[in-house]
C-alpha cells in the first residue's frame, strides 16, 4: 500500500519570489500540499533568472536555482498591478488554507490583499510574511539584499578569526533559515486553527531566526563581555576543534575532539605521547597542539583520514567541496532524487533531510512558468475558458 | 499555540534546540535526564556562581521541565524527540503499544540505513562534510566555520517540523508514527549552492574572503566605519550607486567615481583593478562616519547598505526590542539574568509568550509523581 503525503488535501497560494519564501512552500509542497505560485512574466520571480542555466542559456525556465527551490508546486501567472489580475488572486485565496508572500512591506495592502482583505475572503486563513527585519518596527520598511540579515543579527560581527574584521559568508544563509522557521509557523498555525478555528498572520523576519539559533553565543557575550567575539574555528568545550590541511590543493579536514577518550585516542594514532590529558591542558597548549596537529594532516587523504579516525572513534569529516557533497554515497538517492524535467532535462533535486514509517515524500517536477494556469484557473477556480482567455490577452493572468 | 501538546525530550546538547522551539510556541516540554543530569550540562562556559549548567545548556534548554524517571509519561505523550543514545527508552513499537498516538523524532547525524552509520560526529565535522564551510573564510587561511553551532540548529527545526508533520498526519490517521531527521542531510539542504554550480558548471566553489563574486570581479561586503563595521557593495544596481556617489559629491569628495556612468555600465564585468580603485575612493567616505550615520544616509535613500551589528547592538537594537524578541529571563535560583532569544516570529493572535529559565534537575520528578 502506498503510504499517504502528510499534507495531502492542504491548498496553499504562494506569492514568495527568490529564496526566503519559496524555500518553505517547497516544505509543503514535497510533503502532498498543493502550492500553487503566483507568478508574473511582468514582474518575473528573479530565482528564474538566477544561474545556473541548463545548457548557460539564460532563459525563465531553465534555472536549476529555481528549480531545487520549488519543487512540487504548480504554477500561475497573475498580473497584480492589473486589478482585474487581483480580482483573480482573491479567488485564489478564498480557496488557500495558507496564504505566503515575501513582498515589500504594504504591496499587498495597496493593491486589496492586506490581511484583513484575506480574513473576509477565507475566514481562519493563515498568511505567512517573510521580511529582512519583521513587519513591524523601526526598520520594517528596511529592504536588504543577500547578506542584511547577518548583518543585523550578529551573525557576521560573530563570524570570523579573532584578529581579523566580522566575515561575511558567500551564501545568503538568512534566506535559508528564515524559510524553515517559516514551515513551522504554518504547521503551528494549521494546528492552532484546527484546535481553536482561529486564522493568523505570522510575521517571520530573516534576523530574528538568525539570533535564535545564536543564543548561546549571545548568552556567553553577556556573562563575559571583555572576551573576544570571533573565535574562528575554536571552540569553548572541545580542543583541538579546527579545520586542518589534507594532501592536495585546498584540501582539508574538520577534526573535533570532544572529550578526553577522542584525544587519547587521536594521540595514539598520531605516535604521539598524550601530554595533555584534560581539556584545561590542551586549551593551554592549543595553538601548538593544532601545528602539531596540521603537520600530522598535511600529508593524508582527507577522505582516507576521516574514515581513519572516525574508526578510531574521534569525531571528523572532509571538508567536503560542491563536488564532494554531489557525489557524496550517503546522498545520492536520499537528497538528491532523480528527475526528469521537461525544461532540464535529467536532473537531481534536493528532499527534505527527514523519512517516516507511514508517510511518504514526494519531491515532484517544478513548474514551468504559467504551466498550471489552465488547471488551476478553469478546473480548481471554475473560471470559464472564454474569461481567462480574454484574460490572459489583455495582460490581466500574464 | 501548542499548549495542548505534551512533548518528551530524550537529548543532549543541541540535539535540544527542536524541544526549545516546541518550549516557545507554547508546548510543555519536559526533558528526561539521566539520574546524574544530561551530561551536556557540564559543557563551558559557565556564568559565574552557577554550577549546575553551563551557559549553552541553560539556553538551549529555557522553558523546560526535567525528570530524572519516565515513569507513565509517555503513556500520554504526544511527541518523542530522541537523540542517538535512547536513555534506556524501549525501541518506538515497544512504546506505541501502550500509546498508539505517540510520535516519536529520532535525531542521527546520518540516516539510518546509510554508509555512515553512527560514525562519530560533531556540529563542526558535520559542517565541514555538509559543503557549508568550504568556501566560507579568507583564501589565505583555512575554510572557516560559521558561529555557533549551526548544524544542530537546522536540525533541530527540521525535527520540529517532522514532528509536526506528523501530528498533522495524525488527525487523519488517528496515529502516531516514527519519524528519522538526518543533521547531515539538513547541513546539505542549507547548501543550496555549492553542489549546484558543480552539477551544473562544473565549478568548485572557492574561499574569496569577504568579496561578494559575480561574474568576472569580486567586490568588497564588508568595509570599516568610524566606530564599527558596515555592508555594503558596488553592485549593478543604478538608483544605489548613483544615490551613494551623490553623497559623495556632496561632501566634496569620490574623484573619478563622480563620472562613471552607471546606468551603462556593468559592474559585474568590469576589470579587478579598477574596481579595486573605485573601492579605495569609497573607504575613506565610510570611514569618515558613524555605521549608524551611514546606515541612515542609505535607509533614506535606499542604498542598501547595512550596519554590522556586533552583540550588543544587536542586543540593545530598537527594532528587536520593538518586536519584543528578547526576553530578559531572571534565574532567580541561580541568581543569573539573561537576555535570551524568545519568539521564533510574531502573529497577530497573542502567542502569550513565556520563558522560564532552565530546570533543575529532576525538578519536576515529584510534579508527576516519579521517585
Amino acid at each position: 500500500m502506498t503510504k499517504p503525503l502528510a499534507l495531502e488535501g492542504l491548498k496553499v497560494a504562494d506569492f514568495s519570489w527568490v529564496g526566503a519564501g519559496p524555500r518553505s512552500t517547497k516544505d509543503l509542497a514535497d510533503n502532498g500540499a498543493t502550492v500553487v505560485k503566483i507568478e508574473s512574466m511582468k514582474r518575473l520571480d528573479l530565482g528564474r533568472m538566477s544561474p545556473p542555466f541548463k545548457d548557460r542559456k539564460r532563459h525563465h525556465d531553465g534555472s536549476a536555482f529555481f528549480a531545487i527551490t520549488n519543487t512540487s508546486k504548480k504554477s500561475v501567472t497573475i498580473n497584480l498591478g492589473d486589478p482585474r489580475g487581483v480580482e483573480v488572486a482573491k479567488k485564489l485565496v478564498a480557496w488557500a488554507d495558507v496564504v505566503v508572500e515575501n513582498f515589500g512591506k504594504g504591496f499587498l495592502d495597496r493593491v486589496g490583499l492586506s490581511y484583513d482583505d484575506m480574513k473576509a475572503l477565507r475566514p481562519g486563513i493563515i498568511l505567512i510574511s517573510v521580511s529582512v527585519a519583521g513587519r513591524t518596527g523601526p526598520l520594517s520598511n528596511f529592504r536588504g539584499y543577500g547578506n542584511s540579515a547577518a548583518a543585523l543579527s550578529g551573525q557576521a560581527a560573530l563570524a570570523g578569526w579573532p584578529d581579523r574584521p566580522p566575515h561575511m559568508p558567500p551564501f545568503a544563509y538568512g534566506d535559508v533559515v528564515a524559510p524553515m522557521f517559516a514551515t513551522v509557523a504554518t504547521l503551528s498555525a494549521l494546528e492552532h486553527r484546527r484546535q481553536t478555528g482561529e486564522g493568523q498572520h505570522l510575521d517571520i523576519s530573516q534576523a530574528e531566526p538568525l539570533m535564535h539559533t545564536l543564543g548561546d553565543l549571545f548568552a556567553a557575550h553577556q556573562a563575559a563581555p571583555a572576551d573576544p567575539i570571533r573565535r574562528g574555528n575554536r571552540h569553548p568545550a572541545y580542543a583541538p576543534h579546527g579545520i586542518f590541511p589534507a594532501a592536495g590543493e585546498d584540501n582539508w579536514i574538520a577534526i573535533a575532539c570532544q572529550d578526553d577518550a577522542q584525544w587519547a585516542s587521536l594521540c595514539r594514532l598520531m605516535g604521539e605521547e598524550n601530554a595533555t590529558p584534560t581539556l584545561a591542558e590542551r586549551k593551554a597548549a592549543e595553538g601548538e597542539i593544532e601545528a602539531r596537529l596540521a603537520a600530522w594532516t598535511a600529508s593524508q587523504d582527507k577522505q582516507a583520514l576521516a574514515g581513519l579516525l572516525v574508526k578510531a572513534g574521534v569525531a571528523a569529516g572532509a571538508v567536503q567541496n560542491g563536488k564532494d557533497v554531489f557525489q557524496d554515497p550517503e546522498l545520492q538517492g536520499r537528497h538528491y532524487i532523480p528527475q526528469t524535467h521537461p525544461a532540464l532535462g535529467d536532473c537531481f533535486m534536493p528532499a527534505p533531510p527527514m523519512t517516516f514509517s507511514d508517510l511518504s515524500i514526494q519531491v515532484g517536477l517544478s513548474p514551468l512558468l504559467g504551466e498550471h494556469n489552465r488547471e488551476i484557473f478553469i478546473d480548481t477556480l471554475g473560471m470559464s475558458e472564454a474569461e481567462v482567455a480574454d484574460l490572459i490577452q489583455q495582460g490581466a493572468l500574464a | 499555540m501548542l499548549s495542548h501538546l505534551r512533548i518528551i525530550e530524550c537529548t543532549s546538547g543541541l540535539e535540544s534546540y527542536a524541544g526549545r522551539i516546541f518550549a516557545e510556541l507554547g508546548a510543555e516540554v519536559i526533558k528526561l535526564e539521566p539520574k546524574g543530569g544530561d551530561p551536556a550540562r557540564k559543557l563551558p562556559p559557565f556564568a559565574d556562581g552557577v554550577t549546575d549548567a553551563g551557559l549553552p545548556w541553560l539556553v538551549w534548554n529555557a522553558g523546560k521541565r526535567s525528570v530524572t524517571a519516565i515513569g507513565t509519561l509517555l503513556d500520554a505523550a504526544d511527541i518523542l524527540l530522541i537523540g542517538e543514545d535512547r536513555g534506556g527508552l524501549p525501541a518506538y513499537d515497544g512504546l506505541a503499544a501502550k500509546n498508539p498516538r505517540l510520535i516519536e523524532v529520532d535525531i542521527r547525524p546520518f540516516s539510518e540505513d546509510g554508509p555512515y552509520g553512527s560514525r562519530p560526529a560533531s556540529d563542526l565535522t558535520l559542517m565541514a562534510m555538509s559543503g557549508l564551510l568550504n568556501s566560507v573564510g579568507d583564501p589565505d587561511r583555512a575554510p572557516l566555520n560559521l558561529p555557533g553551532e549551526q548544524i544542530h540548529a537546522l536540525v533541530g527545526i527540521q525535527a520540529a517540523t517532522a514532528a509536526l508533520l506528523a501530528v498533522y498526519a495524525r488527525h487523519a490517521s488517528g496515529k502516531g508514527q516514527r519519524a528519522v531527521v538526518s543533521a547531515f542531510q539538513s547541513g546539505v539542504l542549507a547548501n543550496y549552492r555549492d553542489p549546484l554550480v558543480f552539477d551544473w558548471e562544473g565549478r568548485i566553489g572557492r574561499r574569496t574572503g569577504n568579496q561578494l563574486v559575480r561574474g568576472r570581479s569580486g567586490v568588497r561586503q564588508v568595509w570599516p566605519a568610524k566606530d564599527g563595521y558596515v555592508t555594503w557593495a558596488l553592485v549593478d544596481n543604478p538608483g544605489m550607486m548613483k544615490g551613494m556617489v551623490g553623497y559623495m559629491r556632496a561632501k566634496g569628495v569620490g574623484g573619478e567615481l563622480l563620472t562613471i556612468d552607471w546606468e551603462h555600465i556593468l559592474v559585474a564585468n568590469a576589470d579587478q583593478a579598477d574596481i579595486e580603485r573605485w573601492e579605495a575612493l569609497i573607504e575613506p567616505f565610510f570611514l569618515a562616519h558613524t555605521k549608524e550615520e551611514l546606515f541612515k544616509m542609505s535607509n533614506d535613500a535606499g542604498l542598501g547598505l547595512s550596519r554590522i551589528d556586533d552583540p550588543d547592538d544587536a542586543l540593545a537594537s530598537p527594532q528587536w526590542n520593538h518586536r519584543r524578541f528578547w526576553r530578559i529571563v531572571d534565574d532567580q535560583a541561580r541568581g543569573l539574568a539573561l537576555s535570551l532569544p524568545g519568539a521564533l516570529f510574531t502573529s497577530s493572535i497573542d502567542m502569550k509568550p513565556r520563558l522560564s529559565p532552565a530546570p533543575a534537575l529532576g525538578e519536576a520528578n515529584a510534579d508527576f509523581g516519579l521517585a
